[in-house]
This record gives C-alpha cells, structure tokens and sequence, in this order.
C-alpha cells in the first residue's frame, strides 16, 4: 500500500482554500433558504392586524388559533388522507415488491423505472391525467355508464377519493423501492416461499419475510406519509376546496386572507412534524439493517 | 541536477513517517529508497515532489532551496504507483499534457511527444485511450509523461509492483537503459531488494521513517550498517556474542552458550568482553571439511531445492545455521545427514550490538 | 400466477393516466370519447398558436436552464470542497447543503413568498432563481459528490507535478473527468426545476406563469385538449431526459 488514500489536497495549501469552494453554495444557500425559513418562523410569533404583521408585538396567538376547530378538522382530514393513502400503498406496494424482485435485473429495472415514471412526471400533468379518468363525463364514468353498471355519474374527484386516488399514485414508489431494496437483501427462497403463498409459504411471509422487511417498509411509509400530508397540487386539483388540507388551507391563508403571521404558523407546525417524521423513518430503517444484516447474511 | 534533503521530517499525527533524514544525490544518478512497507518511502518521494509539506528540513535542488515552492513549480516528475493517467485523454494527449501546461508551440509538442513515444517504444499507440492498453504499455506512457517534460527530477514510486513477474524484468531493463540515455537523475523507490540492486547506483534503506543506510548495492549487502539491514538485504544468520580474546587481525567470540568462532577484527579492534552481532550469510557457510579457520560439523535438518541452488537447514550444536550452495553436478547431503560446515572469519559481519 | 397479473394491473395504472393524455392529445374531439380511433394533430397546432403556452414554456426552459446551471455550478464547487479537503465542521455542512429535500414544498414556498416580499423582489423572475436553486442543488450536488469521489487524488497530482496550478487541474482534469456526474446533476436539476409547482405558486400566486402553473390554472377552470397536447409534450420532454439520464447512470444515485 502507499498509503496515497488519506493524503489530503490541503496538505501544503492555505487554512482557507476550502472556504472558496464550498462557500459559495453556503452563501446562496443561507440567503435564499435558511433566512427565508428563519423570517417566516419569526412572522409566526407576530400578530395580524389590519395594517399587516405587527413586528413590535411577540404572540403565540396564531399556534393557538391552530387548535379551532375549522383548522383541526381539517388537520384532522389531512392526517386520515394521508394515513388512508399509506395503508393502501402498503399493500399494493409489498406484493408488486415481491414479484419484481424474482425478475431477471433487466426485468427489475424495467418495472421500476415504469413505477417510478409517475414521480418522473410532472404533478399537475398527473393531475390532468387522473381527471381524465375521474371526472364525471371521464373514462372511468363513461364505460360503467356505457356497461349498464351505473345509471348516473360516480363522485370519484373533487372529494376525498379523487386526493386518495391522486396520492397514491405519485408517492408510490417512495414505498416501492425501500421494500423492493430490502427484499432483494434477503435470502431468495425466503422471497420464492412468500411469492408462492401457499400454506407453507404464507407461514413463511408472516414468521419471516415479512418482519425481516418491516423496519425498510416502516420508513417508506413514514416518507410516504410525510408527503402526502404536505402535498399541494395533488389534492388542489383532484380534491378542491370541497376537500380542503392543510397545505390547500396554508394557501388561501397566505395568499387569499393574507394572514402571514398564521400562514407561517402554519408553515413551522408542518416543517416540524415532517421534520420529527423523517427523522423517526431514519431510525427505523436504521434500526431495520442493524438487526436484519447479520440474519439476513447467513443463508 | 543534484538533490540534497537536510534534516527532513514529516509525521502524521503520531506516525513519524520521515524522521530526520538527511541524503544528497548526485547529477545523473539513480538512487533508490527501499524499504519494507509503511517505512515512509512514499511519503519522502510525494514531500520531494512537492505533494507533501515538510514539517521540518529543506530540500535544496543544485543547491537552490525549493521546500517552498508549489508542487507545479517545481519541475520533478513523479511516476505514481498507480501511474495516474488522464482516462480521458489519449496516450498522446496523456504524454502532452505537461508540455500543454509549459504553454509549448503546437509543433514542438508534437515532436517531442513522437520522441518520446519512440523512447518507450509506444511508436503509433497515440491514439489509444489509457483503458485500451496493457499495464506494461500504461507503464510505458507513465515514464514517457514524465520524461518528456524535461524534469529536473525522476521520481519513480514502486513503478513495477503493478506488473507481472517477467514483465517486470523487462521493464527493469527498460527503465535502466532509458535513464542512462536521458541521463536524468532518478530516485526510485522500491521494497524489492533485486529491483533497487539491479539498476541503483546507490540505496538508501528505510526503516520507521529513518534512513538505516545510504551507500552502494554491494556496500549494502556485504557491509550492512545494521541487523535491520542485513536482514532485509536477504537470509542471514546471526549470532549474539561476546568478545573473548583478540589475536592481531582475528578475535575469538563465543555465544552464551559456549559456541565459539573467530572473527576478523577489522578497522579498529574490538575490545575483549564487548557484545557483538555476527552476521553470516548462508552462501559463505560452506559444506566441505576444508582448512576454514572456523570448523564444525552438523546435521542436515531440511533441504529446499532451487534449481541453481540448494538450501540447506542446519542443526549446529543448539543453533540453527543457513547454509546454501550451488548445484555443481554432485548431488548434496540428505536430511539427518551429518557433514562438514566452515567459514572464514572474514565471512562474518559484526555489529555492535545494542 | 396472481402475483404477475397484479403486477401488471399495477403498472397499468401507473401509466394510465399518462397514456389517457397522449391518446387524447391526438383526436380531434373537444371532449374525450371512447372508443376513439380518429387521429388528428389539431391540439398541437392549437397549442403553438396561442402564444400563452409557448411564452410559459419559454419561460420554464429559461427558468429551469438558468437554475440548474447556476445550481449545478455552485454545486460542483462544493463537492470538490466537500470531497479534496478535511475541515471542522465538514458533515454539517454536507447535510446543510442537502437540507432542502426535508423542506416540503409548501413550506419553503410559504417562508419564500413572505422573504421575497418583504426584499420587494415579488414576481421577479430572480426571486423564482433563487428558490429553484435551494430546490435543486441536492439532486445536482449528490451525482457530482459520489463521481468526484470515485476520481483518484493521484490524477491530479499527477497534473499538479506536471507543471498544472489548481485551477487548470480542476479545469482540464477534474472536471473533464466528471463529466458524466456533472451532466446527470444538471439534467436531474432542470428535471425538478422544470416541474416544480407548489413553491412557485406559493411565492407569486397563480402570476406567475410558468408551464407547470399556466397548465394548473387551466384545470381549475376548464378542460381543453389543448392541455392534453402540452402535457404529452411534457410528458415526452421528461422521458427524453430520463432516459438520457437513465443512460449515464444518473437515476442511480437520485433513486437510492
Ligand atoms: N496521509 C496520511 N495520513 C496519515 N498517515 C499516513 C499518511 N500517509 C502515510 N501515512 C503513514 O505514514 C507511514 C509511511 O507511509 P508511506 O510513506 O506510504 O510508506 P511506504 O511508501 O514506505 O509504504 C505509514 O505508517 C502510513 O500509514
Ligand atoms: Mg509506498
């Protein structure tokens, strides 16, 4: 060995050469995101009044009009959404997971680049897409109509299944791939055993398979969640203000009513809880290879 | 040009990578720093480069002190280990670049990089990318990058450790005759005793940092300035004894248990009851009862054949002796035989011992 | 086996909705029929003729174009930082500058729009630059980071030793040799700048029209094919640059 690895360019340069390059992006990056960030939690401690933000003036009023019940219940609604949205991802992710880790590796990366096309797509074209097929002259409406099966339209968006549907598409794969990567870890016959679930299979999936890959399901459903409660364009265009959530809501505050101080209070409680949320997906996934490498390991 | 290091340190953290060495070499010659792994050799070639801040001593170039100058500025070229050609550039553009950084005319830069092309014997690879070449050819591109630049200096870091057995002595071969025609001083370094014997003018043999010994290939082997260097130089034996009598140029020496023999007490005589360390290289114990002034018989323990030579394991009274001869047609003694071994005094090498 | 018939079930309706849009793109109705087999170009036509679209997709591309070379610029800089230099404090600032994918969109558009106000810089197209940027700099740093990272420190010293300062060894060996990374970085930044929604509409309201927004204020009110033709151009946009992406390795390091 030569020992060359840890030979660091600084050796003979000056204390402050770094600084150069990094700086740059630290600058841009304290000004445009860390400052804007800092403001709006300050306006968050300011009253509203008429003539705009009080800034002489500390509060906690705005987090406490949080706790009304107009904003709780739709606090409320954003969270059951959202939850509803992550079980159904859960289980329609695990199974396609299953299946695509028996694939050939071409095989493997075809489906998952075909899953992760809609996160590749813009959200609002997703959006229009899913009208297409929801609306009430759309496809969906059109054939069961056409099939006898229904006499008038189906509500399937602007209302709480037209967000579900709409979520659950685009945040798909943020559970597909943890799954999928912590599948592809295990021992294959664990994975033929769970695909063919037959009697002995099914006891396998449940006793076995399944816990070895709960810790990386866990953390995809914690992203998954995180987006989906902060989603803006998904349930705007596909749930309207006939079903508002938080961020439809943190809209017409900040640029319809205009209340910054609570439209910020908002902005913090939400960068919180996503905030405690990821970090909670980092334990558990972190917790998951601690205790699935050395099982999953040995054959 | 000549190379001179006064006093140079480098330590990483609590490593003392180089500690206080002190060498100059001279215009034109070929000098090696060989040592085991980790004694800092290439910590000595990267700081004389340039790539390494020294944290003490200088480093002067015919006599001009360039420990400060940049690493860009300062004119020596450093073959890597690894050879470190520009994977995206092609073999000419690799042996071009250091003359595209001196800003030379489009046409010196292509005569000379054909030249040097010529000089390695890469004649028409110049076309080819660094991934569509051999690593002896890599090899090659390496040297002629470095070469073709003019550099005050050729530093050479383990150039042939990358390259299979045969290979390598080619290129052994390769890089003796293209010094002695560019006639540019060299430094090599090496952990390969035969490689640094085969084309050093002189050796300088590193331990922990430390230069052991600077001197030529033969003083290194025949007069190894310690048991560090002896043994690396190749097998020895070596006895720790004390001096029991002197007699004009010999002296009589005995082991803690009993076993004598006689030394030659060359230069300035060694006093009675001084300790000592005989070393004894296995070529110079000869199995013949021939009139040696040292004489004794043993037992053969093991034999190992080398085509050339024959190894030989001795149990001689409670000490294990090296022996090795050449194959001369008559066949040698079997394990469990017993035969004649001697030595001449002047055969054994004494160190201090400390 | 049921396993492969819901896999395929699933696939399909990944890409219904976009293959709905194409289809439609291409008939000649104003309202979306099935079956359908008439093929037309007339949305398309429609589409370049009004000069809304065409100025919105203009000022997407320039939007995008500027932010993800500036970002990608700023982030090369920091990855050859990051990666040839040992500095206290080195981890933060490596887990500062990907900070901004914790952020939801929402929230940084909200702290945006009340920032670029108060500065006066409201429905500037500077302002839109500097929070595409904060968007984008941790898909551009991250392919850039583990390329330069996999460059042996020895090429350029071997430069340096070869009479190259550090500013030609980053610009004729460094760099040339990152190509690849640098090129994935830009193209995932211009991706998500291109696409981005919620941050823009927060900070200008639906002003502002960028493609994204000008097709989102379109749905709230009306549903015209026009639309269709210009998401399928979006829609083929995206894969082409996925698949460029998908062809130097760049999906790689985004999808892990
Ligand atoms: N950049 C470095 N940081 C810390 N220790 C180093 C560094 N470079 C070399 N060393 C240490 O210095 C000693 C000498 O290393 P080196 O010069 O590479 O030895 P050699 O080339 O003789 O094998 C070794 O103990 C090595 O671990
Ligand atoms: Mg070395």
């Amino acid at each position: 060995m030569s020992g060359t690895d840890a030979t660091i360019q600084g050796q003979g340069a000056a204390r402050w050469l770094p600084a150069v390059f990094v700086l740059p992006l630290g600058i841009v990056l304290a000004l445009g995101f860390l400052w804007p960030l800092f403001d709006g939690t300050v306006n968050s401690f300011h009253p509203f009044t008429r003539a705009g933000i009080d800034r002489s003036t500390w509060t906690l009023e705005n987090y406490a009009k949080l706790a009304d019940s107009f904003y709780a219940g739709i606090l409320w609604r954003t969270i059951r959404v959202s939850l509803i949205v992550t079980l159904l991802t859960a289980a329609l992710a695990y199974p396609v997971a299953l299946y695509i880790v028996g694939l050939s590796p071409r095989g493997q990366a075809f489906y998952l680049l075909i899953y992760m096309t809609p996160w590749l797509v813009n959200v609002v074209v997703k959006a229009f897409g899913w009208s297409l097929l929801l609306s009430a002259n759309g496809v969906i409406n059109q054939s069961l109509k056409a099939l006898g099966i229904i006499e008038t339209s189906m509500r399937l968006m602007l209302n709480e299944t037209g967000i579900v549907i709409g979520l659950t598409h685009g945040h798909f794969i943020f559970v597909l791939l943890p799954l999928w990567a912590a599948l592809s870890g295990l021992d294959p016959n664990l994975r033929w055993a769970a695909a063919n679930l037959g009697a002995r299979g099914w006891d396998i999936f449940r006793r076995v398979t399944l816990p070895l890959t709960l810790p990386a399901l866990m953390a995809g459903l914690i992203i998954n969640f995180t987006m989906n409660m902060t989603a803006f364009a998904t349930p705007a265009l596909l749930g309207g203000a006939r079903a508002r959530v938080v961020s439809f809501l943190a809209y017409e505050v900040n640029l319809v009513e205009l209340n910054w101080p609570l439209g910020s209070a908002m902005a913090v409680a939400m960068l919180a809880i996503s905030l405690l949320l990821i970090w909670l997906s980092l334990r558990t996934a972190s917790f998951g290879s601690r205790r699935v490498r050395p099982e999953g390991a040995s054959p | 040009m000549s190379l001179e290091l006064k006093s140079l340190r480098k330590h990483f953290g609590a490593v003392k990578a180089i500690d206080d060495v002190s060498l100059a070499v001279g215009d034109g010659e070929f000098f090696s720093l060989l040592g085991p792994s980790g004694c800092g050799k290439t910590t000595l070639l990267r700081t004389i480069a340039g790539i390494l801040q020294p944290d003490g001593g200088t480093i002067a170039l015919d006599g001009r002190d360039i420990t400060r100058v940049p690493v860009h500025a300062r004119n020596t070229a450093l073959v890597f280990q690894s050879y470190a050609l520009f994977p995206h550039l092609t073999v000419f553009e690799n042996i071009a670049f250091g003359l595209r950084m001196r800003r030379e005319k489009e046409a010196a830069i292509r005569s000379r990089v054909v030249e040097a092309l010529g000089l390695v014997r890469l004649e028409g690879m110049g076309e080819r990318l660094p991934a569509q070449i051999s690593g002896g050819q890599q090899q090659r591109v390496a040297l002629a990058r470095a070469l073709v630049v003019r550099p005050a200096l050729l530093l050479l870091d383990e150039p042939l450790s990358n390259l299979d057995a045969r290979l390598r002595e080619e290129m052994r071969v390769e890089i003796r005759r293209i010094q002695r025609a560019v006639g540019i001083t060299t430094i090599l370094v090496t952990h390969d005793i035969q490689e640094a014997f085969a084309l050093s003018d002189r050796i300088a043999v590193m331990n922990q940092g430390r230069a052991e010994q600077i001197g030529s290939p033969a003083d290194i082997y025949l007069r190894p300035a310690t048991q560090f260097v002896a043994e690396f130089a190749g097998q020895i034996n070596h006895f720790a004894v004390r001096v029991e009598r002197v007699d004009g140029a010999r002296a009589q020496v005995a082991a803690s248990d009993g076993f004598r023999f006689w030394i030659a007490s060359i230069g300035r005589a060694p006093a009675v009851g001084s300790e000592l360390v005989v070393i004894l290289r296995p070529e110079r114990v000869r199995l013949d009862a021939g009139p040696h002034a040292n004489r004794f018989t043993a037992t053969v323990e093991d034999v190992t054949y080398l085509g050339g030579l024959t190894i030989y394991r001795l149990a001689l009274g409670a000490h294990r002796l090296l022996a090795q001869a050449q194959n001369l047609g008559a066949p040698g003694p079997s394990p469990g035989a017993t035969v004649p071994v001697g030595w001449e005094p002047e055969d054994g090498v004494c160190l201090v011992r400390n | 086996m049921i396993l492969r018939v819901f896999n395929w079930v699933m696939a399909a309706v990944m890409l219904a909705p976009l293959v709905l849009i194409v289809w439609m793109s291409f008939t000649p109705a104003a309202f979306f029929r099935l079956p359908t087999t008439e093929f037309s170009l007339r949305w398309y036509r429609e589409a370049f003729n009004y000069p809304g679209f065409l100025n919105s997709f203009l000022l997407s591309l320039r939007l995008a174009g500027v932010s993800a070379a500036i970002a990608t610029f700023l982030a090369f800089l920091a990855a050859y930082g990051l990666v040839r230099f040992r500095f206290p404090g080195k981890g933060a600032l490596e887990a500062f500058f990907m900070s901004p994918l914790l952020v939801p969109g929402v929230v940084y558009g909200i702290a945006m729009l009340q920032f670029v106000n108060s500065l006066g810089l409201y429905n500037t197209f500077w302002a839109l630059v500097l929070a595409h940027i904060a968007i984008v700099v941790p898909y551009a740093l991250r392919p850039i980071h583990a390329q330069l990272r996999a460059v042996p420190e020895d090429l350029e010293w071997a430069a340096r030793t070869l009479g190259a300062t550090r500013t030609r060894t980053l610009l004729r060996v460094t760099f040339p040799i990152c190509a690849r990374g640098v090129l994935s970085g830009f193209l995932l930044a211009f991706l998500i700048s291109f696409a981005e929604v919620t941050v823009v509409i927060f900070m200008t309201g639906p002003a502002y029209q960028t493609l994204p927004i000008r097709i989102y204020n379109y749905l709230t009110d009306q549903i015209d094919p026009t639309v269709a033709a210009i998401s399928a151009m979006l829609i083929g946009l995206s894969l082409v640059l996925i698949l460029i992406l998908d062809r130097i390795g760049g999906l790689r390091p985004a999808a892990k």
